[in-house]
């Protein structure tokens, strides 16, 4: 049954071996390749998200990307996403592969959104455009504008610490609301991207703090809702985009009844508004070019170095602790590690980096503790030479340059004492790869052919078979030829009676007439008395024409067989014939033996 | 008698040079294959190999190098697919293993595999711990040996010989019931699962063999492997390694 399986599993799998790389993108197959543009809002407001997706059904893949839509009139684009789904609707496959683009919109007004051409499956298909409208406000929240709230009513301003700096030095920026609303809640609906800049948020310890502020001669709710620290990544001119939130704000029902009035203010109801700033323009000058230190770390600012370690005397093989402190302000975060030049029978460890950094009135300031580990590997009065840090001061305008005072150190111990000084390390992985492929001989082998189809399997497997049944028969045989005198004479007996006639043959040509005859005799007499069972010297004729008749005989055998004899008989005592007479006698005897075999055969 | 024994080897070696002339024209394509990756043209070199294994061939190598070539060529399920067909023909290989558990942490799900019961585990590893080709010969040698023993019982005369032989015979017999057992669960592939890739990128599975949505119950990705339980008319009852079952049309996924 196995076997049966096998096989029609083996031409089964030979049938198919063509066809499976045409059957694996089977599911598309009878699914007529198409797509289309898909918004998933329409209308949106500016500043909103929304996403143009590229659907193409009957495909798992595209053959290339497609461009991204061009819509740099009226949107930003804000990356690109993939999917492919399947399902099975009405008893069909139905695979689509879809490509999201998101985008933010930037200016209001009624755009087209162009056809989009892609290849897919072997053939060019198309998209319809599509008609998106960009309202001035998110169609949720009602403009500034419509529900009383004016934009006098309610502005963020932007404030920041000043409008020129160098690349690196860092810039507070404050966005401040200003309102005459009741303001219940407010969400941030697009952070600002900060291109060009390195941004930190400087948390507000205890929320937006409420104050009152005049502006223009009106008195104002205000308060700061974001504080960020700004470091410029190179020069240029920057612009900051409008930071956007959306501000719930509950206003007075115009149509309130006159008891709603009496009664303390009457109806009310919460709407929301969306509010932006203004962008804003940072210039960032270029550091000037000469007078720049060696050292220069990068960092715009001031700095102050100093280092120590944990004591001054230490044998040779411990270790001893250097520790840099740099204080100061500007961006200590991105400040590089302090390289120490050290000789080289110094070992030097990784240094542990601690920071505290405080970020407030609109300076950003701090200090960066590296602890060194330094190992001497030989004695003697060694120098730890000063560590210098470079910066640009952007008060004075010029580069400056921190140091630490130089350190001596007192290295005792034996220099015969020392261990190894090459540095031990890790084998690194540099990149996963997957093991390279075998290059020697495959040993082929044709497939779905098992152990079952191999010849040799039921040679071996039969042959032990085969040779324990062989040896069984031959046991046997040799059993019953020494157990069973009279079956074994019985099965000797033509053999040995064939070996006496041809012993009786070759004489034949010779002169010895007696041995001939004897021979023959002894054949016929012998192969009688093995067949009877009987001694062959009391076999004499009369006896042996008995038990003959007895064993029923035919008489026509008997009678030839006692003529032999006879003859044998005669020509041993009275030799007379010549080679005619003894040929004559051998074929008589062997007609004898025949005839007596047939007649006495079992 | 004398005539047959000679004969027997005879027709299975003429038997097993029929079957090597063609897998000797087939390895040079294989070999060259191994140039063209070696070369940095996988695309090449799968196609030299696809042929092969399209021509009705197989072996651990061919296999593993084709995973290979799938993988460089960016078909991850394929990739696995082949992986796991050569571990299955060469269990031990390190090799294969390495790649194979690669690939798998490169691919969408991440299934936690249900611990075995201790006893299936160590069944799976005696099955898969001697190398097929060796795990043949040793069945073979054991039988020949059997039917030695059982030669010399029925024909010795002294009771040296047939207790040589009673002892010898016990041995043998006992490698051919213990290592035959495992060649024939190798073989016959009972005791084990028929086990499938998933090719497709993504495809729901349902909790019937039909393709109403709402009975949906989870969705596979590309190269995850299932254990296949039923399959039936299009549809094939998959078991993920963590235990999940689910029916997804049979398209969706290649056998191992």
């Amino acid at each position: 049954m196995p076997r049966v399986r096998r096989a029609r599993a083996a031409v089964a799998a030979l049938f198919l071996a063509g066809a499976i790389p045409a059957l694996s993108p089977a599911p598309a197959a009878g699914q007529r390749v198409s797509a289309r543009t898909v918004l998933d809002r329409n209308p949106v407001g500016v500043n909103e998200r929304f996403a143009v997706s590229l659907e193409v059904a009957g495909v798992q893949g595209l053959e290339a990307q497609p461009p991204i839509p061009p819509l740099d009139a009226f949107a930003r684009y804000a990356g690109t996403s993939t999917s492919t789904s399947m399902q099975v609707v009405n008893g069909a496959w139905d695979v689509r592969y879809t490509v999201q683009y998101n985008f933010i919109a930037t200016e209001v007004g009624e755009f087209e959104i162009p056809a989009m051409e892609v290849r897919a499956g072997g053939e060019t298909v198309r998209t319809e455009p599509v008609t998106l409208t960009v309202t001035a406000s998110p169609p949720a929240a009602t403009r500034a504008g419509d529900a009383g709230a004016t934009p006098e009513d309610i502005f963020l301003t932007v404030e920041p610490s000043k409008r020129q700096v160098y690349p690196n030095e860092p810039l507070v920026v404050e966005y401040r609301i200003f309102t005459r609303l009741n303001v219940e809640s407010y969400s941030v609906t697009s952070p600002p991207n900060t291109e060009g800049f390195w941004a930190e948020e400087i948390p507000l310890p205890d929320g937006p703090r409420v104050e009152q502020r005049v502006h223009d001669g009106v008195v104002y709710t205000s308060a700061v809702i974001r504080r960020v620290a700004l470091f410029p990544t190179g020069p240029g001119t920057r612009t900051l985009d409008p930071f956007t939130i959306e501000a719930r704000v509950r206003v007075a029902r115009r149509r309130g009844s006159l008891l709603d009035d009496f009664f303390g203010g009457g109806v009310t109801s919460t709407q929301s508004v969306a509010v932006s700033s203004d962008p804003l323009e940072i210039e960032v000058v270029e550091l000037p070019a000469d007078g720049r230190p060696a050292s220069f770390t990068g960092l715009v600012g001031t700095l102050d170095v100093s280092a120590s370690v944990d004591r001054s005397q230490v044998d040779a093989n411990e270790a001893v602790t250097l520790t840099v402190r740099v204080a100061g302000e500007g961006n200590l975060r991105s400040l590089p590690t302090p390289e120490l030049d050290l000789d080289a029978d110094f070992e030097v460890f990784e240094p542990e980096v601690s920071e505290s950094l405080s970020r407030g009135d609109g300076r950003v300031r701090g200090s960066k503790t590296y602890s060194y580990v330094l190992i001497p590997r030989a004695p003697g009065t060694r120098t730890l030479p000063s560590v210098e840090l470079g910066y640009f001061d952007p008060a004075a305008r010029r580069y400056a340059t921190a140091a630490s005072e130089p350190i001596t150190l007192e290295v005792t111990g034996d220099v015969a004492s020392l261990p190894g000084t090459g540095r031990r390390s890790g084998v690194e992985t540099l990149r996963q790869d997957i093991r390279f492929i075998r290059l020697g001989n495959p040993g082929l082998r044709p497939a779905h052919r098992g152990l079952f189809d191999a010849p040799a399997f039921w040679i071996v497997a039969f042959l032990p078979l085969v040779a324990a049944a062989g040896a069984l028969g031959l046991r046997t045989h040799q059993d019953r030829l020494r157990g069973d005198v009279a079956w074994a004479r019985d099965r000797r007996a033509a053999k040995v009676a064939h070996q006496r006639l041809s012993a009786a043959r070759s004489m034949a040509s010779r002169s010895d007439d007696r041995d001939f005859h004897g021979e023959v005799s002894r054949a016929l007499r012998g192969f009688l008395a093995d067949k009877l069972n009987v001694s062959e010297a009391g076999l004499m004729a009369e006896d042996a024409a008995r038990r003959l008749g007895e064993r029923g005989v035919p008489a026509s055998v008997t009678s030839a067989y006692l003529a032999c004899m006879e003859s044998c008989d005669r020509q041993r005592f009275a030799p007379l014939s010549g080679a005619g007479a003894r040929e004559d006698l051998l074929t008589r005897a062997e007609e004898v033996l025949t005839g007596l075999g047939k007649a006495l055969g079992r | 008698m004398t005539d047959r024994r000679t004969a027997a080897p005879a027709v299975a070696l003429a038997a097993l040079f029929a079957l090597a002339a063609p897998a000797l024209a087939q390895e040079e394509i294989v070999l060259e294959g191994n140039r063209l990756y070696q070369a940095g043209e996988y695309a090449r070199a799968l196609d030299a190999y696809r042929q092969v294994a399209e021509a009705g061939f197989e072996s651990a190598t061919l296999y593993y190098n084709l995973g290979n070539a799938h993988f460089k060529t960016g078909d991850l399920p394929r990739a696995i697919l082949n992986y796991e067909r050569a571990a299955r023909m060469a269990p031990g290989a390190e090799d294969v293993r390495a790649n194979l558990d690669l690939a798998r942490s490169l691919t969408v799900d991440d299934i936690e595999p249900l611990q075995d019961f201790w006893l299936v585990a160590a069944v799976r590893w005696w099955v898969d711990l001697v190398p097929r080709a060796l795990l043949a010969w040793t069945v073979a040698a054991g039988w020949l040996l059997a039917g030695a023993a059982v030669l010399g019982l029925i024909l010795g005369r002294s009771p040296g010989l047939r207790r040589a032989s009673a002892r010898g015979g016990l041995i043998a017999a006992a490698v051919v019931v213990i290592f035959g057992m495992n060649l024939a669960v190798r073989e016959l592939g009972r005791g084990r699962a028929a086990e499938g890739v998933i090719l497709v990128r993504e495809v729901a599975a349902q909790s019937a063999p039909s393709p109403d949505p709402n009975l949906t119950v989870f969705s596979i990705h590309a190269g995850t492997k299932v254990r296949l339980d039923e399959v039936s008319d299009g549809w094939a009852e998959v078991v993920l390694e963590d235990g999940r079952v689910g029916w997804v049309p049979t398209v969706s996924f290649e056998r191992i």
